[in-house]
Parts: structure tokens; sequence; C-alpha cells
């Protein structure tokens, strides 16, 4: 191999693939031993640089404010399905104001079929049954 | 055994395993979130990732065989983690907003005992590898980030990412194709 290493070739010998001609290239040619050395004090560069970013301390805040996130959820989930079951379940057992309305007529007109049909006045019914029983 | 002993042997052994696990989270903490933040470009987003990250590891921290080390374990779970994240469609109109923004990653050489004019040329040449990794597809920059941020070993990415070890080196050999281009490097 005479001419240099190209620069797929220096990306294969990067990645772990290369084959006995680049390493005796490699081993022969200064200028592409340069260019890789110099490639990889790039790379090592590039560590360094994410390296000095600070790290923040250990800590599960995130996570205390995801679980009760997921409780609250739950319970607004819960309360979505049990309000409109709940709210059935009163309208049926609450009685129907036609039905109601129906019954209280209804009673009103028997008590005044039954005014109507005695034969003295109410407040005479206790003279009357006296009467009756002084005279059997 | 008596049903007090059971128990106090019980709450041992899980207060054991509560200690164990505490001293993998001081241990590997900052990888994850220096994975994340990479990943990511955005604290917030990384340190959440990374409270994530070590949520799912408790949960699952009884099941850990030790088929592969802790930090490719975890890391399995940051990768996967990451894909999600970039997937949500609110954090790709964060990150496009952010593209080419350093200001969450300092963009520094590695160390002080270069010239001045050397320093700011790596200052340049590693703020282009961050403009390029922004660009490279999800599993690309994950593998390119696994080797040269975390310097896993091959087998190790492959581990947890979940790709044969030939898959990593064509994504890596693409990963590297696409930094040296965007640097001017691909003559």
């Amino acid at each position: 191999m005479n001419s240099h290493l190209s620069s797929e070739q220096l990306c294969h010998w990067l990645a772990g693939e290369h084959g006995p001609d680049e390493e005796q290239h490699l081993g022969a040619c200064p200028a592409c031993r340069a260019e890789l050395c110099d490639f990889q004090n790039v790379l090592a560069g590039f560590k360094s640089s994410l390296e000095q970013s600070p790290i923040p301390a250990v800590s599960y805040s995130r996570v205390r404010q995801t679980l009760p996130r997921w409780i609250l959820a739950t319970a607004a989930l819960a309360l979505l399905v049990a309000a409109p079951v709940y709210w059935n379940a009163r309208q049926q057992r609450a009685p129907q104001p036609a039905e109601d309305q129906a019954k209280s007529d209804e009673l009103l007109l028997e008590r005044i079929d039954a005014s109507l049909s005695r034969s003295v006045p109410s407040s005479m019914e206790p003279l009357m049954q006296l009467i009756s029983k002084e005279n059997p | 055994m008596e049903p007090a002993a059971t128990a106090r042997a019980i709450m041992e052994h899980s207060a054991s395993e509560t200690r164990d696990f505490d001293a993998v989270v001081h241990l590997h903490w900052g990888r994850v979130f220096r994975f994340a933040l990479a990943s990511l470009r955005d604290r917030d987003a990384a340190e959440a990732l990374t409270q994530d990250c070590f949520l799912h590891a408790y949960k699952a921290w009884t099941r850990f065989r030790g088929e592969a080390s802790i930090q490719t374990w975890l890391m399995r779970i940051a990768v996967n983690l990451v894909r999600d994240a970039s997937r949500n469609r609110r954090l790709q109109f964060w990150k496009r907003l952010q593209s080419g923004d350093s200001e969450q990653i300092g963009v520094s050489a590695p160390d002080g005992r270069l010239s001045p004019e050397a320093e700011t040329l790596l200052r340049e040449q590693v703020a282009g590898i961050w403009e390029a990794t922004a660009t490279l597809p999800e599993r690309q920059k994950s593998v390119f980030l696994l080797r040269f941020a975390e310097e896993m070993t091959l087998l190790e990415i492959a581990a947890a990412t979940g790709l044969s070890e030939n898959a990593v080196k064509v994504h890596l050999y693409r990963a590297l194709r696409t930094v040296r281009t965007q640097m001017g490097r691909s003559e």
C-alpha cells in the first residue's frame, strides 16, 4: 500500500475493523500515524469536555413528583367513572315527581268523596252518636 | 427456621440489598448522567432520565443476575430510555431549537498544557464533534457516545444496545465518517 490511508480507512480502523495492510501502513507511515493520533486527541477532548460538565447530586425529586401525579391521575379517572354510576343510582332511587303528584291528587279526591258521602257534617258526628245511643 | 427469624433474615437481606444498590447508584450516577446529557443535550432532561434509569434498575435489582456487568446493564436501561425520550415530539422540538448550542455542555480542552493557539483549535474541533453528533441517527449516536465518551469496548456496547458486534462496528464507522466529514477531515 503506497498511498496514504483514506478517511474511510481511518474510520474503519477506529471502528475496530482493520486488516494487516492498514496495520502495516500505519507502522510505516508517520503522516497517517499523525493524522490518526490527531483525530484520537480530538476524540479525547470530546470526552474530556463532557467530563467537565457538573454532575447533579443523587436525587429522586422527579420520581417523588411523579408518584403523586400517578395517584392523582388514578383518582381523577376513578371519579370520572364513579360519578355517572352514582348519579344514575341516585336518580333511580328518587321518586318520580309526576307519580307523586298523581298519588296526592288521588288521595285528595278520596277524602272529598268521603266527606261528600257523609250524612251529617263531621262537626255534628259526636252529637249524632250521642242521639243514637239514647235512642237505640 | 422460626417465623421471626425468617422475617429478620428477610429484613437483613433486604437492607443489605438496599445498601448494595445505594453503592451502585453512587458509583454509576455520573456516568449515566453524562451519557444522558451527551445524548439529549439538555441538563434537566438528562437528570430526569438518570433518575428514571435508577428507578428502573431498582425495580429490577432483585432480578439482576450479573450476566452482564452492572455498568453494561445500567447503560442498556439508559440507552432504551434515551431512545424513548428521543421519540418524544416535544423533546425533538426543543432539540431542534438547541441545535448548535453548546451552552449545555462546556466545550474545553482536555488539559491546560496546550498553547493558546492549539487549545483554540482543539476547542473548535471538539465543538465540531458536538455539532456532528447532534445530527447523527439515534443508534449511531448511542454507539459513538458509548465508545468515545464512555470508552466501552465493542462487546460491552453490543450488550448495552442489543446489537451484534458487527452491527456496532458498522454504526460506529458511519458515525465516525459523518463526524469527520462535518469536521472537514473527509479527504
